[in-house]
């Protein structure tokens, strides 16, 4: 896969940088990842977006 | 919700977000918002015990969809420290997030640049002390990423990559070398001790930075801030910024990665303001001279290795 540019289309971008129509809720997913990082969506009480990242857990060998 | 007014004289957008005057303004530690929610305490903004990095939409946003986005990156969840007292791992993950807010934010329709920054030390104003950082999505190109489109223009190409050549050929003012990443004070530093941290490589935005300049640029900005906080022995205030590309249609020219640090500071203990000539004629008038601040610099980075 070509690497992601500002100039990549939006239809070519990777999961979780797709272009999203303007006052549209986001869409609720869970356990994304980009590089190392571990990517946990959740919504407030109040409804704002809360994004919490980890580093992921490479497996035991 | 923020009103935009276009100042005509000055040719610039200038936005009015009364509701920030509401703002929690430099609480104690126990009422810190951005510490993490702990059993039987008050709920802060993150409703867990413990966290690694949290990034939330800003109460008190100066921007919101549909008109661009204010997000706080909290970078730890301990309310001690800074960037440069982070662990080697958490502050190359927060460089993938940094990432991930431009991918996410500059994919927006309503998003035309994503400005990633941090207001470090009550000197630039910060209202919360527990380690974050900001990002403002905005719904319009700014005038410096603008200014800095020009500079490609004037310089037949990428004036970042330009610039970093004409560095590291004089050598005078370079602060910090890695394999990916070189630091300089630059030829014509606005602040004292003004630094630009730059991917060596040509890369438009942190999209484009492969993981091992990833992991060289979060090396570089702590070895920077240790660096600073070891040249007056003190925290240091600056403003940090993360110049990326502008991400809208009409901005899809330009744009080298590299992050910009504006220390107040021109000596221990006397800030730089930005006075009469800095605000009336858009001139600055330093008070030192960019080689002896680099080289002063060098040594503090140095000694804090």
């Amino acid at each position: 896969m070509a690497r992601e540019t500002p100039h990549t289309p939006a239809s070519e971008r990777r999961p979780g940088a797709q272009r999203v129509p303007h006052g549209q809720p986001g869409e609720e997913r869970s356990d994304e990842r980009m590089g190392p990082v571990v990517i946990e969506r959740l919504r407030k009480a109040d409804g704002r977006a809360l994004i919490l990242y980890r580093r992921a857990r490479e497996p035991q060998q | 919700m923020s009103e935009l007014r276009f100042n005509e004289l000055r040719g610039e957008q200038v936005v009015y977000a009364v509701h920030r005057q509401e703002r929690t303004f430099l609480p104690s530690h126990e009422h810190c918002p951005l510490c993490p929610t702990r059993p039987g305490g008050s709920p802060t903004e993150i409703p867990r015990v413990a966290f690694e990095i949290a990034v939330f939409e800003n109460l008190f946003p100066a921007f919101e969809a549909p008109h661009g986005a204010a997000e706080v990156i909290v970078y730890t969840d301990s309310h001690e420290g800074s960037l440069a007292t982070l662990a080697p791992q958490r502050a190359e993950a927060l460089m993938w997030v940094w990432r991930h807010r431009y991918a996410e934010l500059g994919a927006r329709e309503d998003v035309h640049y994503v400005l990633i920054f941090e207001n470090r030390g009550v000197k630039v104003g910060v209202t919360l002390h527990h380690p974050h950082g900001q990002v403002y999505a905005y719904p319009f190109l700014p005038p410096v990423p603008e200014l800095e489109l020009q500079a490609d223009r004037r310089l037949g190409g990428c004036a970042p990559c330009a610039l970093l050549r004409r560095e590291l050929e004089d050598g005078r003012r370079l602060v910090y070398q890695s394999q990916q990443i070189a630091a300089y004070v630059p030829h014509a530093a606005r602040w004292a001790y003004e630094v630009h941290v730059v991917v060596r490589e040509h890369r438009a935005s942190l999209l484009d930075c492969e993981a091992a300049e990833l992991r060289s640029l979060a090396g570089a900005l702590q070895a920077l801030v240790r660096g600073y906080d070891a040249l007056f022995d003190a925290p240091f205030p600056y403003v940090m910024v993360v110049h990326q590309a502008p991400v809208a249609a009409d901005g899809m020219l330009g744009g080298h990665v590299h992050v910009e640090f504006y220390p107040p500071l021109r000596a221990a203990g006397k800030l730089k303001y930005l006075a009469g000539s800095e605000q009336g004629a858009g001139t600055f008038i330093a008070d030192t001279v960019p080689e002896e601040s680099a080289a002063a610099l060098r040594g503090a980075i140095a000694l804090a290795a």
